[in-house]
């Protein structure tokens, strides 16, 4: 799973890192002074290092809890996101993180405490609902039996009913939360490709069956669930594939219950596609024509009105109040 | 034999390297500074002498003789070592890379922890009293610093192979031993530069541009700055299973470089 785990001094001596030490007794463990002697040093390669990726648990310092970028998320009210994770167990080509990061390390910040008490101080800021997404930087749930992120976080989030939580992920594991009683403020959402895209572009992720599965049984134990086509990617056939995917999920799923259903396009700061060009000049999806808007790529072989056709498909399957769409 | 073409072995001794040389079927190369060695496929070897700087210096001067290679290569310092614990003969990779007298670290990447993995500590001086449970020698440091500078890290890896341990002191070693314990350890030093030159490979494979490409820059002008755009544009073409269109467009008449490169941009448009 991991190639090494490297530790830093200072949390050493935490439960949560002994914990995972014990587990992973048989892989070279490291000891390091900070994350970053290891993790996103110049001459690394991202798409070699996934290869033989290593864990590093570290301490975070500084802001934890940071204000969500705009057109993120579903509520007009405040929302942060915080990263208790940087990089992904999964290797979906499109990923922005590939381009962000040097390297395709794991980093756990393992200090908890810390980001709860800021996440907790930030509520105090506002009188209306506070939203907090979780996997930004990373996936939240793929690495849960390691990090237990839910076993942890879920408890701060049933104290503070005011207070939302999106856990925004493609795994399935899912254990953690059905193993707790559902609560009402913390919504899980999945994102989902066509599965033409999926199998292109989402090495290492689980199938969108079993993805469904695993929404089913969340909302068959009273989770909220919400979907996220996110991106979506032009292709050929692109409406009759998403058809497709429609008709699975929202077969499957009680539609009246989901949260949210969220689409986006493809899209990424333009330094983060010239470092993953490098990283995969033989990539199909990056060889495609792209125009460049506000200092974001994105595909240039469509135009606007394929995302409305997507949009107007979308809205047969469920009410209007429960979309947005992603900035 | 086995030939690597993508490896540059630095190592520090004479003996240590001996075997090497003839399992990798090294030939001496002419050279004013270093006993350098090359075989037919392009693995290179230099012996480096003792030290952290004669290390370093060895490194950057081998870096040197690269630059004509348009492509990355593996980097790899196999020599002897101290231990506390380990046993006389035991291979160990280099998992963190201490240099004593600056106390600067470096972290290998670990591609290959078969025979395990160990801190390695480079001194000025024989270590005799082996004070920590961790490998000690003398140019692992140096030969990092260097090779870093010329590749990606996850290239360059150390070999250790332990010839002293609190038991049997440094005094004890004879060239015997270290031709023994050498030749011992070719298997594993084998494998170590076959994981090295598989991921060189996978790293080197997707940056390659046809002959086309060379052939065009040959008839054509074309600044520093369009070359690499009609290098990205025959990698585009080629990824869209549109090479054959590339060549169509390219075979045709053109006033200039620069018009090629405008045609080819126009046309994967479409």
């Amino acid at each position: 799973m991991f190639s090494a785990i490297y530790v830093e001094e200072e949390v050493q001596a935490q439960e949560r890192v002994k914990e995972i030490l014990e587990r992973f007794s048989d892989i070279p463990q490291i000891h390091c002074e900070r994350y970053g002697e290891i993790f996103n040093r110049n001459a690394q390669n991202f798409r070699i290092q996934k290869k033989f990726p290593a864990l590093i648990l570290a301490k975070k310092h500084g802001k934890l809890v940071l204000p969500s970028p705009e057109g993120y998320g579903f509520e007009k009210t405040k929302s942060y996101y915080f990263s208790h994770m940087l990089n992904c167990v999964y290797d979906c080509r499109y990923c922005f993180l590939q381009g962000m990061y040097r390297s395709a390390n794991y980093v756990l910040f393992v200090n908890y405490e810390e980001f709860s008490e800021q996440i907790e101080q930030s509520m105090g800021v506002s009188n209306a609902p506070t939203v907090y997404y979780s996997g930004y930087d990373c996936d939240s749930l793929a690495l849960e039996p390691v990090s237990k992120f839910c076993d942890y976080f879920l408890p701060v989030f049933e104290r503070n009913a005011n207070a939302v939580l999106e856990i925004r992920t493609k795994s399935t594991q899912i254990r953690s939360l059905l193993n707790h009683e559902p609560l009402v403020n913390c919504v899980l959402a999945m994102s989902f490709t066509a599965h033409a895209a999926s199998e292109q572009y989402e090495y290492k992720v689980p199938t969108i069956a079993k993805r469904i599965e695993a929404l089913q049984k969340l909302q068959q134990a009273g989770w909220p669930i919400a979907i996220r086509f996110e991106p979506i990617i032009w292709e050929q056939n692109l409406i009759e594939h998403y058809r497709c995917l429609f008709d699975e999920i929202f077969t499957l799923l009680d539609v009246s219950k989901i949260h949210s259903v969220s689409m986006g396009e493809f899209r990424m700061p333009a330094d983060f596609y010239k470092n993953i060009v490098k990283l995969y000049p033989d990539e199909k999806l990056f060889a495609r024509p792209m125009e460049t808007k506000e200092g974001m790529i994105l595909l240039g072989d469509h135009d606007n009105q394929d995302i409305e056709q997507l949009e107007q498909l979308l809205l047969s399957y469920i009410n209007s109040e429960q979309y947005y769409r992603c900035a | 034999m086995v030939a690597f073409s993508n490896i540059n072995l630095v190592i520090a001794h004479k003996l240590e390297a001996e075997h090497l040389i003839h399992g990798f079927a090294l030939e001496a190369v002419e050279s004013d500074n270093y006993q350098l060695y090359r075989n037919q496929e392009g693995m290179q070897a230099i012996i480096c002498g003792m030290g952290y700087d004669n290390a370093r210096a060895a490194t950057e001067y081998l870096a040197s003789l690269d630059l004509h290679f348009a492509e990355a290569r593996g980097w790899l310092n196999v020599g002897i070592a101290g231990h506390q614990s380990a046993g006389l003969g035991s291979c160990l990779v280099a998992n963190r890379i201490v240099h004593k007298a600056t106390g600067k670290c470096a972290y290998p990447a670990l591609i290959f922890t078969e025979p395990g993995s160990s801190e390695v500590m480079t001194v000025d001086r024989p270590e005799l009293e082996y004070p920590q449970d961790i490998a000690y020698e003398m140019e692992a440091a140096g030969f990092w610093a260097a090779a870093v500078r010329h590749t990606s890290l996850e290239f360059v890896q150390c070999l250790k192979i332990i010839s002293d341990n609190k038991s049997h002191s440094t005094d004890k070693i004879t060239p015997k031993q270290i031709r023994m314990i050498m030749r011992n350890n070719f298997e594993i030093i084998k494998q170590c530069c076959a994981r090295l030159q598989k991921l060189v490979e996978e790293y080197n494979e997707p940056s390659r541009v046809g002959e086309v490409v060379a052939s065009l820059i040959e008839r054509h002008h074309f600044t520093v700055t369009q070359q690499h755009q009609l290098k990205r544009l025959w990698q585009r073409y080629n990824a869209l299973g549109k090479k054959r269109d590339f060549d169509e467009i390219v075979s045709q008449t053109h006033s200039s470089g620069k018009k090629i490169i405008n045609e080819l941009d126009e046309k994967i448009k479409v």
